[in-house]
């Protein structure tokens, strides 16, 4: 419940902002309580005083996003709330006998490299297959086509009166 | 709590001894990430977060936990928080809605150089931080006292201490009230 006298007053709002404003060269090592969970849930469970418990008081008045997990750590009991099974299953998965396993699966390196090299040898020998056709059929088609060219001029192998001097077209 | 739980074990990965560990803790992580997480924040990958932070590079962060220091479900809930916060922070554009804003901070007037200097120390750790959490996180004085563990008189005690030492330093004469209490 609030007290009438716990209503901030604009004064003492202001005056405190213009201190924040002078005060910043002494503002605390900001990662000196990084990662400091443990150091945290210590001092939520009132096990620190001194100037350890101080410095955790200026690292939170640098850091007052962390300010809200003091009270909810000190709420916090080991199953509030039950997790759906598929949220069970899903964080079970993260480990795997003796191996922790990464939540996406990357190909073993052994398999792509023969695979790889099969992909390259397939490629060159496709390459040179069609080197060596297409070489071939040059040199055949030329040969086929002065064949063709002589015998062009035989008679029975034309048309009759098509494209020729005697149809006059 | 954390002797039902083969904490050596689970730190070696062994399989039973971590399923156990979610089975058990689960719970307790999902209802840190909902106190943390806003409206429609998807909850399942939070908490996975949590549990892949808590497993990665050979359990490193689990291994640091130390229960001779503080129970296992307070740093869990400390941690589950933390965990979201950064993962919400990395999905999140770095926006502030416009009433978060101070009204100082959008002020078009130009300040006058402050010429006082504010002595090292001048406000202890503790004032500081419950003038923090007064005037900058608009606590009231009852969730401060929930948030440090202590009487709602100790925060309006430190808070009045803190404000006369303010008022000393820049020299402003505390108006007369009568009947005032001290906070």
């Amino acid at each position: 419940m609030t007290e009438p006298e716990d209503q901030p007053r604009a004064e003492d709002a202001a005056l405190w902002r213009r201190f924040r404003a002078l005060d910043g060269e002494s503002a605390p090592d900001s990662n000196a309580l990084a990662d400091e969970a443990l150091t945290l849930a210590a001092y939520a469970e009132g096990r620190l005083g001194g100037r350890a418990a101080e410095a955790v008081e200026a690292w939170l008045a640098a850091h007052p996003e962390a300010i809200g997990d003091l009270a909810v750590a000190r709420q916090a009991s080991p199953s509030p709330v039950e997790a759906p099974p598929a949220m069970l299953s899903r964080a079970m998965a993260l480990v795997a006998g003796d191996t922790v396993v990464v939540p996406f699966r990357r190909p073993a390196a052994a398999s792509t490299a023969w695979r790889l090299t099969l992909a390259r040898v397939a490629l060159a020998a496709s390459i040179l297959a069609t080197s060596l056709v297409g070489f071939a059929m040059g040199s055949n088609l030329y040969s086929n086509f002065s064949a063709t060219t002589e015998s062009a001029s035989d008679p029975l192998d034309q048309p009759a009166g098509v494209f020729t001097e005697e149809s006059g077209v | 709590m954390a002797n039902t739980i083969d904490l050596a074990a689970l730190s070696r990965g062994d399989k039973a001894s971590w399923n156990a560990f979610v089975r058990r803790y689960a719970g307790l992580i999902l209802s840190a990430v909902r106190s943390q997480a806003r409206d429609g924040t998807d909850f399942d990958d939070l908490v996975q977060e949590v549990f892949f932070r808590l497993c990665k590079d050979d359990f490193r962060l689990l291994k640091t936990y130390d229960a001779a220091r503080a129970g296992l479900s307070t740093w869990l809930t400390i941690v589950a928080r933390s965990t979201a916060r950064d993962t919400m922070r990395r999905r999140q554009p770095r926006t502030t809605p416009y009433d978060a804003v101070p009204e100082a901070a959008l002020s078009m007037t130009a300040e006058p150089v402050e010429k006082v200097k504010v002595p090292p120390g001048l406000l202890s750790a503790r004032q500081t931080l419950v003038l923090t959490m007064l005037y900058d996180r608009d606590m009231e004085v009852g969730e401060a006292a929930a948030a440090l563990g202590v009487d709602p008189q100790t925060i309006r005690s430190t808070h009045h201490k803190a404000m006369l030492k303010l008022r000393s330093h820049f020299a402003i004469d505390e108006p007369e009230k009568p009947g005032s209490k001290g906070g």
